[in-house]
């Protein structure tokens, strides 16, 4: 069943680059149509749970490589939740493809990108697990780089950190398999006997847990991986950006969820002798600071970025810290919280970037400051964008709080009231990158340049209206995510939180939503019956208002000259300019670089030089090969 | 019935801000060595700019105030005021309030800046950002009261303040109460944190362009937002009240307070204010957590 799905992945994928150069529509509705099917079928799939099939490659000598796929709670929930997103982005994508040339080739990778989404919640095995991987990475990398123009210099941040985690995870695997007391590939039973083995050899599990974070954490941004994603996001085209920042930045997370997250539970359980804090192991708390740090790091990044894009996407770094930390609490509210945050962040953010990304379709600009008052020309995108930002910042009655709550419950319940101040920290940062957003984009001063732009067609509203009725819906009754959620997180061995569709309850305090939500339309209409008191309001030009009637030019005054959106937050920017100049992390991996390219020009000079150059190279390349051969 | 109750609030908090805010006036005049306006002159600014015609320059800005407004009221709610409590479920969730309490600044900052005055912009990103600077301190005071009484719900907290002045938290828990009430300062806007509205600086910041209803309804915001900020303070750490005139002398006894440190203060340099927030309420919110957390 799950194989049958990824071949007509394959299939789909030839069919639509097939379709000639001028039926873009036609090829990108058959991809979305095509989802839609898929997304039907793995609706048919639930309640499969322990589903296994096996396809034998090839044999060598006594061992089997074989693809396994099987069906999981937790892959199940990611598989579908991530194929509805991506239909709505490839909604999207019909009318944003019309005018753009790559869109053929994009459209093959991205298909095959979705088989390989697939297959990666879907596998049962580690190599199945790398090769999905492996898939994921290639195809996204030339999707940021449509014709390895302009954008393969940032494309190579996405890359190289990207490839690092993936050699880290083939390490791993390859370690997990050569312990003796492990031998295996199945990732189910390497996790039960992995928490057996760090009883009598925790250096072992330890090496091999790192591997796995290290791969995990880059693939999700996680500090100190934190900087590829604002290159990425930046130059990836404007339909990949949601993909790439509601999905693909999630994968790290699900292998967090699916590998290190129970494994630690089970260490939990078996291994009495444990180094703890607060009740999770030491290495666990850590882990959770990581979060703690990327969410707040961000938060700084995204105050002081001034392209839209670079700014959602450095959002979607700090809201992987509040995921991560919550996770590596380790208790059932923070997994839950974790894992419910995942979803919501992907609702709210591939919203955002698709109404940024209306905005780049009418105007082809990303720098916020030559923004400014489209909200009235663009009244969806706006309240899209509004509503996006709204639940980003954890404000009732959207979908965000109620992620933000459990994560709040998680950490308050189990005593962490440092990372509680660092998630608290990031999240009111949270709030002043995403108003600025707000205010340069939509709102302020409309440059004269822009008078004429229109609402984008009602194709692409369609995903936005969707998005802005997810958003309100998880909002309102978050039972609907947190009941699959509940089966995940029981399979993970942990008693799920208590939740119906419309409340949640804590162990701190408990909340309706659909009280919370009435509550906001009630205050709404007692506000707005004061606002009929009275005279009706009269409407006038901003310019006008400025030179009491007269006329603006005369003053050489311009919209332009009026909206103040560059360099917003100065004084964050002056109070944290010390700490910023010290430790940044970009300049090391710049300097890193630096050292690489050198290395790499003496190798080639020493080459071009004289046989005899050539020659030592190859003898000292021997060498390196035979004695690493030898030394493992 | 359950629409009068709201009602009921609603109003409470407007006309109990409003009252503060005259007598208030009229507190810092006879400081002044004024003779100040009378306590009701609140009530006739209200109503005269309910009256006058008012400006608006797209529908965003009304629509903005109305949430700004919609906000306090909404998280109003959520407060115990006394023994009138609106949910029992979520009394006084501490959670929701903080994050309800958002809506009406994002609200305000959408209304005003959708103006596109560059004046009350400034004013919107220096309010954002020492909100960051207030908000640290506050919340590492309010998880150290969450971790002694296991609840982030503040009925439960008042509940275990009663029985006498010793209960109170202000006695049990001093330093948390000198931060809270530093953060509070800088909450209601008042000097040394009134960079915000900073009238000789940047013409009163977000007001700027709000003439007429908007103006009356900014300043109703203001109103409810005293009501509240002093309210959730007098929940946390007065032991809140057993009647509701209790209640409200024990938030006017906070409101002049800060008025006092208002009326003889001067402004804080805008990065200064942050920087200060995040010293000495800081360290006084770190100490009190620490001596919770090692007792």
């Amino acid at each position: 069943m799950i194989s049958n799905i990824l071949l007509y992945t394959m299939i789909a994928a030839v069919i639509s680059f097939a379709l000639g150069q001028k039926l873009k529509a036609v090829r990108w509705s058959f991809s979305a149509l095509f989802l839609g099917y898929v997304g039907f079928q793995l609706y048919g799939l639930y309640g499969q749970w322990g589903m296994v099939e096996t396809h034998n490659i090839f044999s060598l000598g006594s061992i089997n490589f074989s693809l396994n796929f099987g069906i999981t709670k937790l892959g199940w929930f990611f598989a579908f939740f991530t194929t509805i997103i991506n239909i709505m982005i490839w909604i999207f994508s019909i009318v944003k493809n019309m005018n753009e040339k790559e869109e053929r080739g994009i459209n093959f990778l991205w298909i095959l990108l979705a088989g390989s989404n697939l297959a990666i919640f879907f596998s049962v095995d580690w190599i199945t697990f790398f090769i999905a991987w492996e898939i994921m990475t290639w195809t996204s990398f030339f999707i940021i780089t449509p014709g390895w123009k302009n954008s393969f210099k940032a494309a190579n941040w996405y890359f190289i950190l990207s490839m690092f985690g993936a050699y880290a995870m083939l390490v791993g695997i390859w370690w997990l398999y050569a312990t003796p007391a492990i031998h295996t590939l199945n990732i189910a039973s390497s996790i039960a006997l992995l928490a057996k083995l760090s009883i009598t050899a925790p250096g072992t599990v330890g090496i091999i847990i790192a591997l796995f974070v290290l791969s995990f954490f880059a693939k999700s941004a996680v500090f100190p991986f934190h900087p590829w994603p604002a290159e990425a996001h930046a130059e990836a085209p404007d339909d990949f950006s949601p993909y790439l920042s509601g999905i693909m930045i999630k994968y790290g997370l699900y292998g967090i969820l699916l590998f290190i997250v129970p494994l630690f539970i089970q260490i939990m359980k078996v291994n009495p002798n444990i180094a703890m804090v607060n009740g999770i192991p030491v290495y666990s708390y850590i882990l959770a600071w990581f979060g703690a740090i990327t969410a707040v790091l961000g938060t700084y990044l995204a105050i002081v970025s001034n392209d839209m894009k670079k700014l959602a996407a450095y959002s979607t770094v700090s809201n992987i810290g509040y995921a991560v930390t919550s996770m590596f609490i380790l208790s059932s509210a923070g997994v839950t919280g974790g894992l419910f945050h995942v979803v919501n962040h992907a609702v709210f953010k591939s919203a955002i970037f698709l109404s940024l990304g209306a905005v780049k379709f009418r105007t082809h600009e990303r720098e916020m400051h030559k923004l400014g008052g489209l909200a009235t020309k663009m009244p969806i995108t706006f309240l899209t964008f509004l509503l996006g930002i709204i639940a980003a910042a954890g404000i009732p009655p959207l979908n965000g709080y109620a992620s933000k709550w459990i994560i709040y419950q998680a950490l308050l319940s189990g005593h962490f009231p440092f990372l509680t101040t660092m998630i608290f920290l990031a999240s009111t940062g949270a709030f002043l990158y995403l108003f600025r957003a707000l205010h340069s984009i939509f709102l302020g001063q409309l440059p004269r340049k822009f008078n004429n732009v229109k609402e984008v067609p009602f194709l692409m509203q369609i995903p936005m209206i969707l998005g802005i009725l997810s958003m309100l819906g998880i909002g309102y009754a978050p039972g609907i995510v947190l009941k699959p959620i509940g089966l995940a997180v029981k399979a993970m061995g942990l008693t799920p939180m208590t939740v119906e569709n419309t409340l949640m309850v804590g162990k701190l305090s408990s909340i309706n939503t659909a009280v919370v939500s009435s509550t906001f339309i009630g205050a709404f209409f007692f506000a707005f019956a004061f606002y009929l008191i009275g005279k009706k309001r009269h409407h006038v030009e901003p310019l006008d208002n400025y030179t009491a009637g007269q006329d603006p030019e005369e003053f050489g005054l311009t919209p332009e000259l009026y909206h103040f959106a560059l360099k917003f937050y100065e004084p964050v920017k002056n109070i944290f300019r010390p700490i910023e100049e010290k430790l940044n992390i970009k300049n090391y991996y710049r300097a890193l670089v630096r050292n690489a390219n050198s290395f790499g020009a003496t190798l080639s000079e020493m080459f071009k030089l004289s046989g005899a150059g050539s020659s030592m190279i190859f003898v000292l390349g021997l060498v390196v090969i035979i004695l690493a051969g030898w030394m493992l | 019935m359950i629409v009068l109750k709201f009602i009921g609030y609603g109003f409470t908090a407007i006309i109990i801000g409003l009252l503060f805010m005259g007598i208030g006036r009229k507190y810092t005049a006879r400081i002044q060595r004024r003779y100040g306006p009378p306590f009701w002159q609140a009530f006739i600014d209200v109503t005269k700019l309910f009256s006058k015609q008012s400006l608006s320059h797209n529908w965003i800005m009304d629509f903005g105030i109305l949430m700004g407004f919609a906000g306090i009221v909404g998280t109003i709610l959520f407060m115990p005021i006394g023994p009138w409590h609106f949910f029992s479920l979520m009394n006084g969730n501490i959670v929701i309030i903080m994050y309800f309490m958002t809506i009406g600044s994002l609200g305000m900052a959408m209304g005003v800046s959708a103006s596109g005055n560059p004046n009350s912009t400034i004013g919107i990103s220096r309010a954002l950002t020492l909100m960051v600077g207030y908000e640290i301190p506050f919340v590492i005071a309010v998880i150290g009261l969450i971790f002694v009484s296991k609840s982030s719900l503040l009925g439960t907290m008042v509940s275990l303040q009663s029985g006498g002045i010793m209960n109170w938290n202000i006695i049990k828990y001093p330093f948390g109460f000198i931060a809270v009430e530093m953060a509070l300062q800088a909450m209601l806007g008042e000097k040394p944190f009134d960079v915000i509205t900073a009238p000789s600086e940047i013409a009163s910041g977000p007001m700027v362009e709000l003439s007429g209803k908007m103006m009356g309804l900014a300043f109703l915001q203001h109103a409810a937002q005293i009501f509240l900020e002093t309210g959730i303070v007098v929940n946390l750490f007065l032991g809140g009240a057993n009647n509701i005139w209790e209640f409200f002398l024990k938030q006017f006894v906070l409101f002049i307070l800060s008025l006092t440190v208002n009326a003889i203060s001067p402004r804080f340099k805008f990065e200064d204010a942050v920087k200060w927030l995040w010293t000495w309420p800081t360290v006084f919110a770190l100490i009190q957590l620490l001596i919770i957390i090692l007792t």
